[in-house]
């Protein structure tokens, strides 16, 4: 599917043009555009859940995978652009059932953000949508990002993000501790 | 402009009209059409409309309180209250505008970074203000923007009022700390 050249909607005409097939070939696939747009968000979804859960295997503690997550998914991002753009904000657009797609994979990274929980003793007295909303939050940041074309800030951002989704289970100061340290290696890496 | 609300609250926005909305008001397409030129912009002017009245209401709420948490708690309750005095077009905002095209997501992007303001207003009042992500109100809003896309989406929506305080608790968290953002749990609405 041709992204990000044709604003929201690129229709059937466009699809088979870009991807240089014919209408058969196309409905032999997909039902029609919305079909064919859902199965490309699947396919996102899909390789970014691969490629996370390669990143984080080697890493032991809860802190350090979920910013370990955090990186990969924001690198996922920077090297393409299109692809981040279709699933963070052409599926809120593209039609109730994409969004609904959407939030079913939001909510399917919720249980391991709740895995820390674990490691708060004021965690019985949190609130009961704080996953949901720390993962909607740090979505909306990235997305604004993204539509912003400000992703090339991509430590800071990954900074910051790291900070808003572990302060409520580990602190502030552990938080800021562990967001250095992983961008002190990215940093080494390179 | 009422006709569309109705429209869209009843049937998914795409799939109405400028026939039906016409037919629905008691006039024509070319009627219709002079007043607004498209459908598109018909949703852009109800929107913009609405979120006129919602900020001069919230922003009033907030200014008319002295100190961050407080001005915050009183605009969240404005926001609601209006929430519950227009949901049709509150789920028209909040969800169909999603759906409405490029101009009305550009529009949805700044009602939302509206309210950016009075939350990163708690930033004065954290112990370490600069130790308070540069992007926690851009979080923050988001986060609620997204559980009431949620909310409104569902068969039996949570009374707006009623979410307040898990709202102030989110808002609060990240500026003064988990003690005080759970103070907000237990705080009753105002009468008025």
């Amino acid at each position: 599917m041709p992204l990000g050249r044709h604003g929201l909607a690129p229709d059937v005409d466009q699809i088979v043009k870009a991807a240089r097939v014919g209408y058969v070939a196309f409905y032999d696939l997909f039902d029609g555009k919305e079909a064919c747009f859902l199965a490309c968000f699947d396919r996102i979804v899909e390789e970014a859940t691969a490629a996370v859960a390669e990143a984080v295997a080697d890493e032991q503690e809860w802190p350090r995978q979920v910013a370990t997550a955090l990186g990969c998914l924001i690198d996922l991002a920077v090297a393409d652009p299109k692809r981040a753009r279709v699933a963070l904000v052409e599926v809120q657009a593209a039609s109730p059932a994409a969004y609904a797609r959407y939030e079913a994979a939001i909510d399917r990274a919720a249980p391991k953000l709740r895995e820390g929980r674990e490691l708060s003793p004021e965690a019985g007295r949190f609130s009961a949508t704080l996953e949901e909303a720390t993962l909607g939050g740090v979505t909306w940041v990235v997305r604004q990002r993204l539509v912003k074309g400000e992703l090339k800030q991509a430590e800071s951002l990954l900074e910051e993000t790291i900070q808003i989704a572990l302060s409520p289970y580990v602190g502030d100061a552990e938080a800021r501790a562990v967001a250095a340290g992983i961008l002190r290696e990215r940093s080494q890496r390179r | 402009m009422q006709a569309m609300v109705d429209l869209a609250f009843e049937r998914d926005y795409e799939e109405v009209t400028i026939e039906e909305i016409a037919a629905r008001a008691g006039g024509t397409v070319e009627d219709f059409e002079a007043a607004f030129g498209s459908k598109e912009d018909c949703a852009l002017t109800l929107v913009e409309e609405g979120w006129v009245e919602n900020m001069r209401l919230v922003r009033g709420a907030f200014d008319a309180e002295e100190r961050w948490p407080d001005s915050l708690r009183a605009a969240a309750y404005a926001h609601a209250r209006w929430l519950v005095e227009n949901p049709r077009l509150a789920h028209f905002g909040i969800n169909e505008l999603l759906r409405a095209g490029e101009k009305a997501n550009v529009l949805r992007e700044q009602i939302i970074n509206s309210y950016l303001e009075m939350v990163e207003a708690g930033r004065e009042f954290a112990e370490a203000p600069d130790s308070v992500p540069a992007s926690t109100a851009e979080s923050v809003v988001g986060a609620i923007a997204g559980l009431m896309a949620r909310n409104s989406e569902r068969s039996e929506p949570r009374d707006p009022v009623a979410a307040v305080p898990e709202m102030m608790y989110l808002a609060v968290r990240p500026y003064l700390g988990e003690e005080a953002a759970r103070r907000e749990l237990t705080i009753p609405p105002p009468n008025d």
